[in-house]
């Protein structure tokens, strides 16, 4: 029992300094920041005594992606999990500006359990929608050109049709 | 809100995975690079292999998974919803309809004129009638339905027949022939499923002495199943086959 507080306190102890690209300061525990495999990778070979350097991610965003990281280093119960989940998305795709670079993000630092989790809420966002009405939302450039443009309506014309 | 860039290839292939085929394929008519993330062929290989397993079989290095799903799907789904068949060539204002009713040696009505001059069904269906005054007789009758092309170089009889009729309901007598199959795949082996059908209707004169007074002749053609009239269009594309 006594060996066990002990290793937890040593757990709390080990803290690492994470600094975004605009130069925003997090401290967080080593478990938390393990979630990505790329600051663990770091973290192994440069030990986590000095700041590891975010570059490519914003604070608000590495903000957003420890809080998802803390909450998944907990050990809670799947059904909390889930709810919790739903809820961090739900706010995340109301700005898909921040959405966008937070699927960046996580792709970035290997998180892969939040790479999936935007993947599925990202075909979500697409389900029952026309190729305009998918461009739009997204503001994507329809670089196809027409004749490009209408073999690729022709083979997928079944999908066009009411089922 | 905009987003700044479009997501990259290799988020676009992780969202690929969460999709179903129809959201895939609209997905695939985005933008290049959508189309390149999601048109790859362990994308498609799982809705292959789970709709149609045995089509497997005909994956070459030429043959994509997405475009051999496309060819099923487009295939089956033409099966569905039946493509619509063409315009019909010919129109109503083209065809000439003789009618010659006998009954024994004497003749009780002729009529010829061209078929959009007679009641045409206002129901979109094969079906014409005509008001006639004529007398009702008895005995064995000699229906003759030609239906001559514009320019009287073709034509096609859509009924002959010699006998008694089918009595129908207190003043009606009905005729009818079963139709040879159009030149097409139509009714291979027999009939085109069609009959043409001519009926006289009577009116009885109780006033001039209970006389049977024959007042109408309605043409037109059905189909074999469930006994229904054909459309006006299924009429004409089916006499395209005699006429041009």
């Amino acid at each position: 029992m006594a060996t066990i507080i002990t290793k937890e306190q040593q757990e709390k102890e080990k803290m690492v300094t994470l600094v975004s690209s605009d130069s925003e300061k997090f401290v967080v525990e080593q478990k938390v920041a393990e979630k990505s495999h790329v600051i663990k990778m770091v973290m192994n070979c440069c030990g986590i005594e000095s700041p590891i350097p975010v570059r490519r991610v914003k604070g608000d965003i590495l903000k957003s992606i420890l809080e998802y990281c803390e909450k998944h280093s907990k050990g809670e119960a799947q059904e909390v999990m889930e709810k919790w989940d739903k809820e961090y998305m739900d706010k995340a795709e109301k700005d898909l500006v921040f959405f966008h670079d937070l699927m960046l993000a996580s792709h970035f630092l290997h998180i892969q359990e939040l790479v999936d989790l935007i993947a599925v809420t990202f075909a979500g966002m697409l389900k029952m929608k026309s190729p305009e009405e998918i461009r739009q939302k997204f503001n994507i450039n329809n670089d196809l050109t027409k004749e490009q443009e209408e073999h690729i309506m022709t083979t997928f014309g079944w999908a066009f049709q009411p089922i | 809100m905009n987003l700044q860039r479009e997501p990259p290839w290799e988020s676009l292939q992780q969202i690929a995975q969460f999709l179903d085929p129809k959201s895939l394929a609209m997905s695939s008519c985005v933008s290049k690079l959508w189309h390149e993330a999601m048109s790859s062929n362990h994308l498609w290989k799982p809705f292959l292999s789970s709709h149609y397993p045995s089509s497997l079989h005909l994956i070459s290095n030429t043959t994509s998974h997405h475009s051999l799903f496309s060819l099923l799907r487009n295939s089956s789904s033409r099966r569905r919803h039946q493509l619509t068949p063409p315009p019909p060539r010919i129109s109503l204002h083209e065809l000439f309809f003789a009618v010659d009713l006998f009954c024994g040696d004497e003749r009780v009505v002729s009529q010829g004129k061209l078929a959009s001059e007679f009641e045409v069904d206002k129901g979109g269906i094969f079906r014409f009638g005509y008001e006639v005054e004529g007398e009702g007789k008895e005995g064995e009758w000699r229906v003759v339905w030609v239906v001559v092309m514009e320019g009287c170089l073709k034509a096609f009889t859509v009924i002959e027949r010699v006998d008694k009729g089918r009595v129908v309901g207190g003043n009606g007598l009905w005729f009818s022939e079963e139709l040879p199959g159009g030149r097409c795949c139509v009714g291979v082996g027999g009939g085109g499923g069609l009959v043409g059908e001519v009926g006289l209707e009577f009116y009885c004169d109780v006033e001039g002495g209970g006389r049977r007074k024959m007042v109408r002749v309605r043409l037109g053609v059905l189909s074999v199943i469930g006994c229904r009239y054909v459309s006006l269009d299924d009429g004409l594309r089916y006499l395209e086959h005699f006429l041009l």
